[in-house]
């Protein structure tokens, strides 16, 4: 007996088959782990199907998704996007020092806001086929692999501590800019059926960080041991840059006319990041006691004089990226409609956070400069994390209407980098497996394509409950954590 | 049909865009600006007996002959709220500001409260609507030895007298000099840390219907302790270990090594106790003469205790009792309440116990505390077994049928609750109590 199905049981055998996965790689996904601060996508296109791409990868974002893509691209062309990032987060803070409920500074029980930006990100890739390297199509592109930008005023010194000072704006954020600067070149090693490609990235980092640390005071007498005074704010401002070199490899199989399949690994190398870091002390203003000192050079007069205490020292920071593997499936169930599968595994366990090594400084003068004192003001600056390798999972299709319109949509969902919360700050919002909701048109004018495109990406809600140093420090920054990012792209592409 | 679509799909995306990209700011809360320091320094008083003598110059102070302090001053300051200085609620503004009187803790002065951010924390709390404004004093603690319990004897002073209306009408005074846009209410509360905790205790059952409420963190409340045998009785061991004391066949072995000049906190506070409660001299009586328009004090005569043992005569620090002029250094003796064996010197004993709270509880009546408002702050973690002493005095008032606030909290590994670290926290409960208190 002869089995026989048309060809709508197999598009919607292909649908049902495809949704099973995501929805089985969500649930995987949600009891394992998380993504760090890679970039949501570059292209329209791309966005629009939720990054399931790798097996796509027709248009100058295949430099980025799988550079063999450009391999089987026939016309010249060049694509500008610009994507508008609003990460739309909140903080309950939940910061005490244990013990007898304290008056920290922090606004605990706050919902507070990330500060208001709407952040642009424009990349943009040429694609050509030029008279050099025989068939090799050859691209060069801009775009930002890894891109995280937040700031947070969470904290304001206690009246008791010190009431002339203030806090700066930022206390916790980071502003970090990855660019690539990326040659590609892809040829087809089995005409029609396999190509590769490679691409070679100047990585260009961008980094200003913000935090805020709590040292134990050095002094050993009351008041100075006591609550509030115990605990000396450290406002930590780092701002540098450092060059980096990366490759992309990319490889594109058709199994037929109607099935692709994809493979990428990025290895992007450290990049040391250098520049300036600006130390901010509040001391503890304590009128009293500064008022019975008759030494205002001494040290017992600093740390009851509520003075700011500022250094600029310089530091040197290895920003290890990570290095990322993925596949791809792309399947064109009609020739109007295409769906795409595609998964990421992104090694973060790689990335240990931000190790400063600071040398030099001016501003450690007189009292600060004490022996008894130099260390308190000198200490480590760096925050560690431990983070964990994580899988995204993006399921996308796309669907021509006519010769001028194509509609976009796709889902995504990524693992987030600390399942197990420990040391979660701020300055990284990634607060689970994160859901991404996808969509986009791409209008077709002759040798013209423009692109509009949306996507919000939803975190869970994550508390991270209060765990304590040994010296008495909180691990990390205990509240509730909710994320959004809301994005929306725009681009212009022309074929010739 | 085609375009309307495509405005349909452009319309959503342009939605999305600015619902998810609007301004919301980040509900940080207004910072509220720097606080008033709203602190009189000097509210230094030199008390006298009543009825005053005739010749004013003639009359000793009641704290001349307290260790070291020939100007015979009660240190005080006070913070006293303006309300042109710290935000206040339009109810309370010209409205009788209720008076709280804080005693420091052993080795505190009378900047001890607001060393640990009294005049912040009031500032925060009335400007906030949290508490009512008050005016708060703030008493220092004897200054040689640290404190001597506030007790009531010639060398730890004649505070018996000094602490109720006496002071209260003193401060009324000098508010009204210094203050004349405020008026002090009836409303009065006390309380206190540490050995302040036992002051302010003293005080309240030595001038009953004075204060109407009272607030401590763990003090020295019960001499004996829950069990009649721990409580101070359980540091003797602590206080030999301090000196480096050994178990002696004989006192003088003791009298002779034990070091009243250094900074050891329990001998300090045993010597502090030995002051107040069992001082050798019971009794003095000075001759003052004025010549050349100089003050001179002479002893005329002086009751002692009769029996040597535990007395530590020849270490403790001489007196000047001259007033402006050093005319005389005297010696005071004390004694101890342990013997050479480390163990409880019963007559010695016996009079401390006379001074413990229980038995001053008794001398007034349970009575005395009747509509009295109570607050207890303790923690476990307390020094010198005070947690369990307090627990004890907690217990003590319940049987006697009073029903006082407990707070009991716990520090950190790293800070565990013990002398002031927590004292920061401590006021900021103790002022919201008094304010209850107090009421509208």
């Amino acid at each position: 007996m002869m089995c026989v199905f048309d060809k709508g049981d197999i598009r919607m055998g292909i649908l049902r088959i495809s949704a099973r996965v995501t929805l089985a790689i969500a649930l995987i996904s949600a009891s394992t782990l998380a993504a760090g601060f890679e970039n949501t996508g570059v292209g329209v296109q791309a966005r629009g199907m939720g990054g399931a791409f790798r097996a796509v990868a027709n248009d100058w974002t295949a430099a980025y998704y799988n550079p063999a893509g450009l391999a089987y691209i026939t016309d010249n062309q060049w694509g500008v996007e610009t994507a508008f990032l609003h990460y739309r987060d909140e903080l309950v803070p939940d910061y005490k020092y244990g013990g007898l409920d304290s008056v920290t500074g922090f606004y605990n029980g706050l919902s507070i806001y990330n500060k208001h930006r709407v952040l642009t990100n424009p990349t943009g890739g040429f694609v050509g086929k030029l008279p050099v390297l025989g068939e090799s199509v050859l691209g060069f592109s801009i775009y930002q692999p890894f891109d995280q930008n937040i700031g947070w005023n969470l904290y304001q010194p206690p009246r008791a501590y010190n009431d002339s000072l203030s806090a700066p704006d930022v206390q916790y954020g980071v502003n970090l800019d990855v660019v690539a600067f990326q040659l590609t070149a892809a040829r087809e090693i089995k005409p029609d059926k396999m190509a590769v490609g490679i691409g070679i990235q100047l990585l260009r980092a961008d980094l200003v960080y913000h935090d805020l640390k709590f040292r134990s005071s050095p002094m050993t007498i009351t008041p100075y041991t006591d609550v509030p005074y115990n605990h000396i704010p450290e406002f930590v401002k780092t701002d540098g840059n450092g060059w980096g070199v990366g490759f992309r490899f990319g490889l594109m199989y058709k199994f037929n006319e109607k099935m692709n399949f994809g493979f990428t690994a990025a290895l992007p190398f450290n990049v040391t990041v250098k520049g300036d870091a600006r130390l901010d002390f509040i001391m503890p203003q304590i009128r009293s006691v500064r008022s019975k000192q008759t030494d205002p050079n001494s040290v017992t007069y600093l740390f009851a004089s509520g003075r700011n205490v500022s250094l600029s020292r310089d530091f040197e920071a290895k920003l290890k990226l990570p290095a990322s593997f993925g596949v791809g499936l792309a399947y064109r169930v009609t020739d109007k409609f295409l769906v795409a599968l595609d998964g990421e595994y992104t090694l973060w366990s790689s990335f240990d956070g931000l190790k400063f090594s600071l040398t030099g400084g001016k501003g450690l003068t007189g009292a600060a400069n004490d022996p008894s004192v130099r260390s308190f003001f000198t200490a480590d600056i760096s925050n560690e994390v431990e983070w964990k390798n994580t899988l995204k999972a993006a399921l996308g299709s796309r669907y021509d209407i006519n010769s001028t319109l194509t509609l976009l949509a796709g889902l995504s969902v990524d693992q987030g980098v600390n399942p197990d919360k420990t040391g979660f700050v701020p300055q990284f919002m990634d607060t689970g497996t994160k859901l991404g909701i996808n969509g986009g048109l791409l209008l077709h004018f002759q040798t013209w394509d423009l692109g509009l495109g949306g996507s919000v990406i939803s975190n869970p809600d994550l508390t991270v409950g209060r765990t304590y140093e040994s010296d008495g420090s909180l691990q990390g920054f205990p509240g509730l954590y909710k994320a959004t990012v809301f994005e929306t792209a725009f681009s212009v592409a022309h074929r010739f | 049909m085609k375009y309307t679509r495509l405005l349909v799909i452009a319309g959503a995306f342009i939605a999305l865009l600015s619902s998810g990209c609007s301004d919301r700011g980040t509900n940080v809360p207004t910072a509220s600006g720097r606080s008033s320091w709203t602190v009189w320094p000097e509210f230094n008083h030199v008390f006298v007996p009543n009825p005053l003598d005739a010749v004013p110059d003639t009359n000793p102070s009641q704290l001349l002959m307290q260790i070291r302090n020939p100007a015979g001053l009660l240190e005080m300051a006070a913070y006293i709220p303006h309300p042109n200085y710290v935000p206040m609620a339009e109810k309370y503004r010209n409205k009788p500001l209720p008076l709280l009187v804080l005693l420091a803790p052993q080795d505190g002065d009378k900047w001890f409260y607001f060393d640990h951010g009294l005049n912040e924390i009031a500032y925060d709390l009335i400007s906030q609507g949290v508490i009512r404004p008050m005016i708060i004093v703030t008493v220092g603690n004897e200054k040689v030895f640290g404190g001597a319990f506030y007790g009531n004897s010639i060398p730890a002073g004649h505070m018996d007298d000094i602490m109720g209306d006496k002071l209260v009408n003193q401060l009324i005074d000098s508010l009204r000099f210094v203050a004349t846009w405020a008026d002090v209410d009836t409303l009065h509360g006390i309380g206190g840390i540490g050995m302040g905790a036992y002051g302010a205790y003293r005080a309240l059952l030595k001038h009953p219907g004075v204060y109407q409420s009272i607030s401590v963190s763990d003090g020295p409340l019960d001499f004996d302790g829950s069990t009649g045998s721990g409580g101070l009785i359980s540091l003797i061991p602590r206080v030999f270990a301090e000196q480096g004391l050994m178990i002696a066949s004989t006192w003088d072995y003791v009298a002779n090594k034990f070091d009243t000049s250094r900074v050891w906190p329990l001998s300090r506070m045993f010597v502090g106790g030995a002051l107040a409660f069992s001082p050798h001299d019971t009794e003095m009586t000075i001759s003052v003469t004025i010549a050349s328009n100089q003050r001179r004090l002479y002893i005329v005569g002086r009751q002692q205790l009769p029996y040597s043992t535990t007395l530590v005569s020849n270490l403790l620090l001489g007196q000047d009792i001259g007033g402006p002029i050093a005319s005389a250094d005297v010696q005071f003796g004390f004694h101890l309440p342990f013997n050479q064996y480390m163990a409880v010197d019963v007559p010695t004993w016996s009079r401390w116990m006379a001074n413990n709270l229980d038995s001053l509880l008794i001398q007034a009546g349970s009575s005395a505390l009747d509509d009295v408002s109570m607050w207890f702050g303790t923690s476990a973690e307390a020094e010198y077994g005070y947690h369990d002493m307090t627990l004890s005095w907690i217990n003590t008032l319940r049987a006697a049928g009073h029903d006082p606030t407990v707070l009991e909290y716990s520090g950190t590994a790293s800070h565990p609750a013990a002398g002031s670290t927590y004292t920061y926290n401590l006021i900021r409960e103790m002022l919201i109590f008094h304010s209850n208190a107090f009421g509208e």
